[in-house]
C-alpha cells in the first residue's frame, strides 16, 4: 500500500491480462514489500493468485490507469471472515502523488459495501492515512495489523476470530482475575476477615492417603497420664470408631 | 450413639494438634468460651491442653494424645475434625474432612447398618 500528496487524474478500468507482469513487478518491489508487510509471491504463486482471485465473481477489482496509460496499480474489494474488506497497491515509484487517495475514493463509489473493512500493517502510517482521508477509521487491532472500518455504525462488526490471541488471553485473564476477586471478597465477607486470613495461612486439611479397605497404620500414641500405647492395640474384631479432633 | 452402639463398639478419640490455636487461626467463637491455648511445641503441653478439654467436659470416651511429631494426625489426615471407624485392622468408614464434612450422623448411619437391631 502506499500513500500520497496532491491528487492526479486516475481511471479505474477493468483488469486486462496484459496487465498482469506490471503488477507482479509492483508486488516485488522489496520497499512496497516492507511497508505492507506482505510477502511477495513467485510467478506461478502470483498468477495462480489471480487466475483465483479472477475466477471468483464476488471479488471485485480494478486496474488503476494514470492518464497517460500507466498502470499504476490495483484496487480490489473481497469477502474475509463474514465481512468485506478493502485493499489496494500502488506502484512505488508513483507514491507521493495522491493516486492512492484518488483511486480509493473511485473505488468506494463503486463497491457499496459497508461496513467495508481495510486491514493495515502497523507501521503503515501512510496508508492508514490515505484509508482516513477516504472515511475509514480505527476499529480494532489484530497480532500483526490495524484493522480499520468505513461506516461509522459498524464498529465492532469486525469478526473476533481476528482478534489478537494476546488480546483474547488478557479478557480470559481479566474474567478469571475477576471471578477470583470476587470470590474471595464474597468468602471473606462471609467468613470474616480473621478467620479468611485464618483459613489462607493455616488450613491443613487434607484428604489422607489412606482409604477404606486399606489396612489401618499403627501409631504410637501416649495417654493422658504420658503412658505410651500404640493405637493398634486398641483394634479388635469389634469395631473401634476413631475421632479425631481438638479443644479449639 | 455412643451410649447406642458402646456395646457392639469401641470408641477412642485421638488428640491431635490444635485446629485453631491463639497463636495460627485463632476463632472468636473460641475467645467468646475462653478456648485460647497457643499450638503446643512439646508433647507434654498437648497432653496438658487434652486433660483441660477432658475436664472441662468430663469427657469419658477413651482419650490418646498424638505426640508432638503429629504421626497419628499425618497417617490419617484429622486435622481438623475426622471419624473413622476400624474393624480387624482394616478401615471400614472413613469420614470426610472437617469441620464441612465431619458428620456424626453419617458415621450412626454406618453403624446402624453395621448393627441393624440396634437402629431403633
Amino acid at each position: 500500500m502506499s500513500s500520497d500528496a496532491p491528487a492526479e487524474t486516475i481511471v479505474l478500468r477493468e483488469l486486462r491480462d496484459e496487465d498482469l507482469p506490471i503488477l507482479y513487478e509492483h508486488q516485488r518491489d522489496p520497499e512496497s514489500v516492507k511497508m505492507a508487510d506482505f510477502p511477495p509471491r513467485d510467478l506461478e504463486g502470483f498468477h495462480a493468485h489471480w487466475a483465483k482471485v479472477r475466477a471468483n465473481p464476488v471479488n471485485m477489482f480494478r486496474t488503476i490507469e494514470l492518464a497517460d496509460g500507466t498502470v499504476a496499480g490495483t484496487v480490489l474489494s473481497f469477502p474475509r471472515d463474514g465481512v468485506r474488506e478493502v485493499g489496494y497497491w500502488i506502484d512505488r515509484a508513483l507514491w507521493g502523488r495522491g493516486i492512492a487517495s484518488k483511486a480509493l475514493a473511485a473505488y468506494l463509489e463503486l463497491e457499496r459495501t459497508r461496513p467495508l473493512y481495510a486491514g493495515l500493517a502497523r507501521h503503515n502510517a501512510a496508508s492508514r492515512r490515505v484509508l482516513e482521508k477516504c472515511g475509514f477509521r480505527f476499529d480494532h487491532e489484530t497480532e500483526t495489523d490495524l484493522i480499520l472500518v468505513l461506516d461509522a455504525r459498524s464498529a465492532g462488526a469486525y469478526p473476533r476470530s481476528v482478534m489478537t490471541t494476546k488480546k483474547k488471553l488478557w479478557i480470559v485473564a481479566g474474567v478469571v482475575g475477576g471471578l477470583a476477586l470476587a470470590a474471595g471478597i464474597a468468602m471473606v465477607v462471609m467468613m470474616g476477615p480473621r478467620n479468611a486470613i485464618g483459613m489462607l495461612l493455616y488450613d491443613q486439611r487434607e484428604e489422607g492417603r489412606f482409604k477404606v479397605g486399606d489396612k489401618a497404620p499403627d501409631v504410637a500414641l501416649v495417654t493422658l497420664d504420658g503412658t505410651a500405647v500404640q493405637l493398634a492395640s486398641r483394634f479388635g474384631a469389634r469395631p473401634t470408631v476413631l475421632i479425631f479432633g481438638s479443644f479449639t | 450413639m455412643r451410649d447406642r452402639y458402646g456395646a457392639q463398639a469401641d470408641f477412642v478419640t485421638l488428640y491431635i494438634k490444635e485446629a485453631h490455636p491463639i497463636d495460627e487461626w485463632q476463632m472468636d467463637s473460641n475467645e467468646k468460651e475462653d478456648v485460647c491455648y497457643p499450638q503446643p511445641r512439646t508433647t507434654e503441653a498437648r497432653l496438658a491442653i487434652a486433660k483441660d478439654f477432658s475436664e472441662r467436659f468430663r469427657y469419658d470416651i477413651p482419650l490418646l494424645v498424638d505426640p508432638i511429631e503429629n504421626e497419628a494426625n499425618a497417617l490419617y489426615a484429622g486435622w481438623p475434625e475426622r471419624l473413622y471407624v476400624i474393624e480387624n485392622g482394616v478401615i471400614v468408614y472413613k469420614g470426610g474432612q472437617g469441620p464441612f464434612e465431619f458428620k456424626p450422623e453419617e458415621l450412626e448411619a454406618w453403624l446402624a447398618k453395621r448393627f441393624p437391631g440396634l437402629a431403633s
